[in-house]
């Protein structure tokens, strides 16, 4: 019963990064080690990692190519902009950039015949990729899409204060009794997990246990939200007088958490500010608790003279 | 705070920023004029080779941590760590010193007229470093030293890398100077003038919030002590070690901590004050062994992301590194400006801190110095930042192990 108590749990907790999901196709070719020889059209960007590789003349790249490590020699089309970050490139004479041409390291072995349709920028220069606009969506729209966030985070709430009570009020009272240390403790693990996880996957071989670190830390925050939510759900039931039962009383503070969290978002400038403060108290007060299966007290809390 | 105003204590609020005001100075003073400008004045500007400058520090280090070893021990005989007024006087003397250190250093103009300019340098450094730690006990309660400490670092490393574009001599030598004459009158007039304010100051280090640091409640063995001393020597080891390479890599300082562009400076130095503000709040609420874990371990990873930068040749620099860097720096310093007054009384602290600064802080910087020269000539920047990768490794891992090792139940368990 356990078991599946846990895996209901973890199952339900994996739904909620449905909220994360991706609004398009995107292909994307890999190559880390080895010798190859691509020609013919290829969809999406080149990433290459590593290896040895010729594109050959009749070979277009529909997207675009970034070189962190390796040796390319471009003999045949890219439609998007090549960056160069590591190892050798070679543009042969038949080769043509469509796009611009971004070096910021590694070396450059260029010919006279090569054609670069954009411009040539180095070093700080780059300008950063743009990035896939969201269709545009209504107010509406907007609104709704919120609202159902609301009401997921809302559900999981629920669950989980049905399932793992002392979890989540551990998680609550963490970050809001200790606020400032739960924000500070979450803005370094956000920080330097976010620098390790980014560094891992430079190695290729541990980019899983990137993505692991990623799906940790982005479940971290959820549940941070949700113990602060149930938090805020309590101090609803307080305020107005009719108190709820610890189910309701999470479902409803975590839905009126999120929603006015998204408001606040919505703010130019602050609001992204306050996204990211909400974040790491949520980050913070989950790392000090572990999950929410201990109890936060602070060193210093008993036994200093005031 | 907001209890402090309501009780109309301004004595106290005074005397915690005092405690600020001039650990921040020194601070600055340390990391600009001693640690930066002393470099550019000995190749710069008296032409020395670089192995020689960096012998004459590595000596200007040890000589200072002689000084402070000895005057600590003078100051705990005497017992001026319970003489609020002695230890102003004998700041204002520091000061007096320092002042007309950098005043002549303008006319420092041969190699034997350097060493004997550093080794009044050194006395300085040495008398200041047990006077002004033990005002700490003085000025500062258990319960706020995170905080002080915090604003310490986070003052003097935003003005050090937010203001500083160009590491010569010559600017730090008049910011100092400016700074130094500011300080001078307001430090002689409270050194030698009578207020109630001095009064009440000079009896708080006989109240337990004062007197008793954090670390002393259940008794602080040798062992523990030397514990902290060999973590903080690591720690000081591993970023002198490191940095002092970084130092002549222009890629790594022209693209962070001495490029124009304003606008890298400024990320830089509001890392620090939120990293120092952070290890502020975090001080005060959780046990040290883990600020010492994140201080190793931001480090090694610090050093691992510049291996893996070394290695793809890149011909610009990735701002994560310094950031993460700076992080790391505000942290470790942050806990220097706070434990050893926390592993203290008023009766021993000129000591305690002496024996912390000196043995942790100067003799890694000794040390450091010497093999970073040596390694210098005979390693490559690769090589050097992975073996700095390493002992920051080492360290981290090595905390690990004794943290399942059985301790005894006290604060620092």
């Amino acid at each position: 019963m356990k078991t599946n108590r846990l895996l209901l749990l973890l199952a339900s907790l994996s739904l909620l990064l449905t909220a994360c999901g991706a609004n398009g196709l995107y292909q994307v070719t890999l190559i880390t080690d080895g010798e190859h020889q691509l020609t013919g059209a290829y969809p999406g960007d080149l990433l290459m990692l590593g290896g040895d590789a010729t594109l050959a003349p009749d070979a277009s790249l529909q997207g675009s190519l970034h070189l962190v490590s390796g040796q390319l020699d471009l003999q045949g089309q890219v439609l998007g902009d090549v960056t160069l970050l590591g190892g050798d490139l070679t543009l042969s004479p038949s080769a043509r950039l469509g796009g611009n041409l971004n070096l910021g390291g590694g070396t450059l072995h260029p010919s006279p015949g090569s054609l670069i349709e954009g411009r040539t920028h180095t070093g700080s220069g780059i300008p950063f990729p743009d990035l896939p606009e969201q269709n545009s969506t209504s107010l509406g729209g907007t609104l709704l899409r919120n609202l159902l966030n609301s009401l997921l985070l809302g559900l999981s709430a629920a669950f989980l204060t049905r399932y793992f009570p002392r979890g989540i009020a551990r998680v609550g009272e963490a970050a809001s009794r200790h606020m400032l240390v739960s924000a500070s403790i979450g803005l370094l693990v956000g920080v330097v997990g976010i620098s390790l996880l980014v560094t891992m996957a430079y190695t290729i071989l541990l980019i899983p246990v990137s993505l692991l670190g990623l799906f940790v830390l982005g479940l971290a925050v959820v549940f941070g939200w949700i113990g602060l939510g149930t938090t805020a759900g309590r101090l609803i039931g307080r305020v107005s007088n009719r108190p709820l039962s610890p189910v309701k009383s999470a479902f409803v503070g975590t839905l009126v958490f999120v929603l006015v969290l998204e408001l606040l978002a919505s703010i130019p400038l602050v609001g992204g500010l306050l996204g990211i403060i909400v974040a790491a108290i949520g980050l913070g007060a989950v790392s000090l608790t572990r999950f929410g299966w201990q109890t936060f007290v602070p060193a210093t809390e008993t036994g200093l003279p005031n | 705070m907001i209890e402090i105003l309501k009780s109309r204590n301004f004595s106290f609020l005074f005397g915690f920023f005092l405690f600020v005001g001039m650990m921040s100075s020194g601070y600055y003073y340390n990391l600009t004029f001693v640690q930066l400008g002393l470099e550019d004045l000995g190749t710069r500007l008296l032409g020395l080779s670089a192995a020689s400058v960096a012998r004459d520090m590595a000596l200007l280090a040890l000589l200072t941590c002689v000084i402070a070893l000895a005057f600590g021990r003078w100051m705990t005989r005497q017992g001026w760590g319970r003489q609020f007024r002695r230890k102003l006087q004998l700041s204002f003397g520091v000061l007096v010193l320092q002042s007309a250190l950098t005043f002549i250093s303008a006319w420092v103009n041969s190699e034997a007229a350097f060493l004997f300019w550093l080794a009044g340098v050194s006395l300085a450094l040495g008398v200041g470093v047990p006077v002004m730690f033990s005002l700490t006990t003085d000025l500062v309660p258990v319960r706020w030293r995170g905080w002080a400490a915090a604003l310490v670092t986070a003052l003097a490393y935003f003005v050090a890398a937010a203001f500083s574009d160009e590491w010569r001599f010559e600017t730090f030598r008049q910011i100092s100077l400016l700074l130094l004459l500011a300080g001078l009158p307001a430090i002689g007039l409270l050194a030698f003038l009578r207020h109630s304010w001095l009064d009440a100051l000079s009896a708080q280090h006989l109240r337990p919030e004062f007197a008793i640091g954090r670390f002393t409640r259940g008794g602080v063995s040798r062992k523990q002590f030397f514990g902290f001393i060999i973590a903080m020597f690591g720690i000081y080891f591993v970023d002198s070690l490191g940095f002092l390479r970084l130092l002549k890599t222009p890629l790594y300082m022209e693209s962070a901590w001495q490029s124009p562009d304003f606008d890298i400076r400024l990320f830089i130095a509001i890392t620090h004050v939120i990293g120092a503000m952070a290890a502020g709040a975090l001080y005060t609420s959780l046990r040290l062994r883990p600020l010492f874990l994140w201080v190793f371990g931001i480090f090694a990873l610090t050093h691992l992301q510049y291996s893996f930068h070394i290695r793809v040749e890149a011909e610009s620099g990735v701002l994560s590194m310094p950031m993460l860097y700076a992080l790391a720096v505000s942290i470790y310093t942050v806990l220097n400006f706070a434990i050893w007054a926390d592993l203290s009384t008023p009766d021993t602290i000129p000591f305690n801190a002496a024996l912390g600064v000196a043995l942790s802080g100067w003799t890694a910087t000794f040390l450091s110095t010497g093999l970073a020269i040596a390694w210098g000539e005979q390693l490559s920047l690769d090589r050097h930042i992975q073996i700095v990768d390493s002992l920051a490794m080492l360290f981290f891992l090595a905390l690990l192990v004794f943290a399942f090792l059985p301790t005894r139940k006290t604060e620092t368990a």
